[in-house]
């Protein structure tokens, strides 16, 4: 990892200390394993994709909460005059945050599920969906001028983002549904649950496709952060 | 009231100009959307998981249409007002003859109204609840119209700023989604009125007596006092936090 990326992960992690991410974080864990105790045993297998894929939504708001905070706050436009590209601060945001969701879903799964979790689905599975929701994040709150009109329009995304959950869960099977980036890594989550057998095909299309969407969403987030925050500053 | 008149002129031009009423609007559809896929859920479960989810339909119901949008909205105000702080409109309106009190209380005034509009919205278009539940459903749709500043001013007086006040929204949300719903397992012990300190039990345990023909008037009753007391008390502790 080159310096100047390692700082602003440093710096991105002490941030979300200080913004309360970690106390909130661990209070989230607590209710989560307290709340699946109500839960019965068999079913929390078949439940577990779909917690998780709630919680992780969250990270959308909270990446969001940052890039309108340092808009307001100002530190965007100082880090302009630094050696940190853009490249690098949204690397860094997505290191950070992707990690203290991994550690979330990690703590919640061990405690009420056990080990018995498929490794590697988990661990795609939930990365996957956490750099989505955060560029979902990423890429749309420049658009509004404050969070507070941000807010509303945001759960339509994350309306769009669930859909493939009605395709997943049997409830009303379509193919068009394969077309969400999410409905991907929630494939991931249930063959992590044992809930699904994935075929070679479904494994290249679950790890393929999000990771394609991932990459178009970072060079669309470059776009729209430099034309709506960065090149917005000399308008004020 | 002159006051009071201003501050809803000057709302009804900013909502021409952004999207938010129609947000606002389309709130109660996604959380009643959700509920449509309800009975293919209950029938899907039961043949997967043997689970019979009829006996829970209650309880899904009051999470998605009673807690979600006081939720949503109690949000949205409190971020309202930790933006408003951080563009210092508190201070401005200091200098002005207006009372510390109103504009904090108007926006509380303003999303208890929508609120309650979108809890009986959202129920009215679940197609989950009959005439009757939605009739006795007025007094909870109120409830949790106070629910909402009580959720928001909660939020915005624990955040010091917008992404602080987002950490503890997580935390509120989903502790406000779970917490309320654990009465409903515990329906015939007594205990479950200790969860009465908590302002959103009130809206939900009215609700499971409405959808079930039990005891209704007194959750209502207490629910709503209890839920205007708290947030009157809360208004009093946002005013000295936010300026």
């Amino acid at each position: 990892m080159n310096g100047v990326l390692a700082t602003a992960v440093r710096m991105d992690f002490h941030l979300q200390r200080r913004y309360g991410f970690w106390y909130a974080t661990a209070f989230v864990v607590l209710l989560w394993i307290g709340v699946l105790q109500l839960v019965p045993d068999p079913l929390v297998g078949p439940a577990m994709p779909y917690l998780l894929m709630a919680d992780l939504a969250f990270m959308m708001f909270f990446i969001a909460g940052a890039v309108f905070f340092e808009k307001g706050e100002r530190t965007v436009f100082a880090l302009l005059t630094t050696p940190l590209r853009f490249r690098h601060y949204l690397t860094a945001k997505l290191l950070t945050m992707s990690a203290l969701a991994l550690v979330t879903c990690v703590v919640v799964v061990l405690v009420d599920y056990g080990p018995g979790v498929a490794p590697f689905p988990f661990l795609a599975g939930v990365v996957l969906m956490t750099l989505l929701m955060l560029l979902a994040g990423f890429v749309t709150a420049p658009l509004f001028p404050s969070i507070s009109e941000w807010i509303l329009p945001s759960t339509l995304v994350l309306a769009v983002m669930n859909t493939p959950i009605i395709g997943y869960s049997g409830l009303y099977p379509h193919l068009a549904f394969a077309l969400v980036p999410t409905d991907g890594p929630l494939l991931l989550l249930g063959a992590a649950f044992h809930q699904v057998e994935l075929s070679t095909g479904q494994w290249v299309y679950a790890l393929g496709y999000p990771v394609l969407w991932i990459a178009g969403l970072c060079l669309l987030a470059r776009r729209v952060f430099h034309r709506h925050v960065i090149t917005s500053e000399g308008g004020r | 009231m002159g006051a009071i008149a201003t501050f809803g002129r000057n709302d009804l031009r900013t909502v021409r100009r952004d999207s938010m009423l129609v947000t606002v609007m389309l709130g109660p559809f996604l959380y009643a959307a959700a509920l449509w896929f309800l009975p293919a859920l209950t029938g899907y479960i039961e043949r997967t998981y043997a689970f019979d989810l009829v006996p829970y339909h209650s309880a899904i119901i009051s999470a998605f249409c009673v807690l979600g949008p006081p939720l949503l909205l109690g949000a949205v105000l409190a971020l309202q007002l930790l933006d408003e702080r951080d563009q210092n409109t508190f201070a401005a309106l200091r200098v002005t003859p207006v009372p510390p009190m109103t504009y904090p209380a108007y926006r509380a005034g303003v999303t208890i109204v929508l609120t309650t509009f979108s809890v009986l919205a959202s129920l009215a278009i679940s197609g989950r609840v009959d005439a009757r539940t939605l009739v006795l459903s007025v007094p909870i749709a109120l409830m949790a119209g106070v629910l909402a500043p009580v959720l928001g001013f909660v939020m915005s007086a624990l955040g010091r700023n917008k992404i602080e006040g987002l950490a503890v929204m997580r935390v509120i949300g989903l502790a406000v989604f779970t917490v309320p719903m654990i009465p409903f397992f515990l329906l015939d012990s007594p205990w479950q009125l200790a969860f009465g300190v908590l302002p959103p039990y009130w809206p939900v345990r009215a609700f499971w007596s409405a959808y079930d023909g039990g005891t209704y008037w007194p959750y209502v009753a207490v629910g709503l006092l209890y839920n205007a007391a708290v947030a009157v008390a809360l208004l009093r502790v946002v005013i000295k936090r936010l300026r």
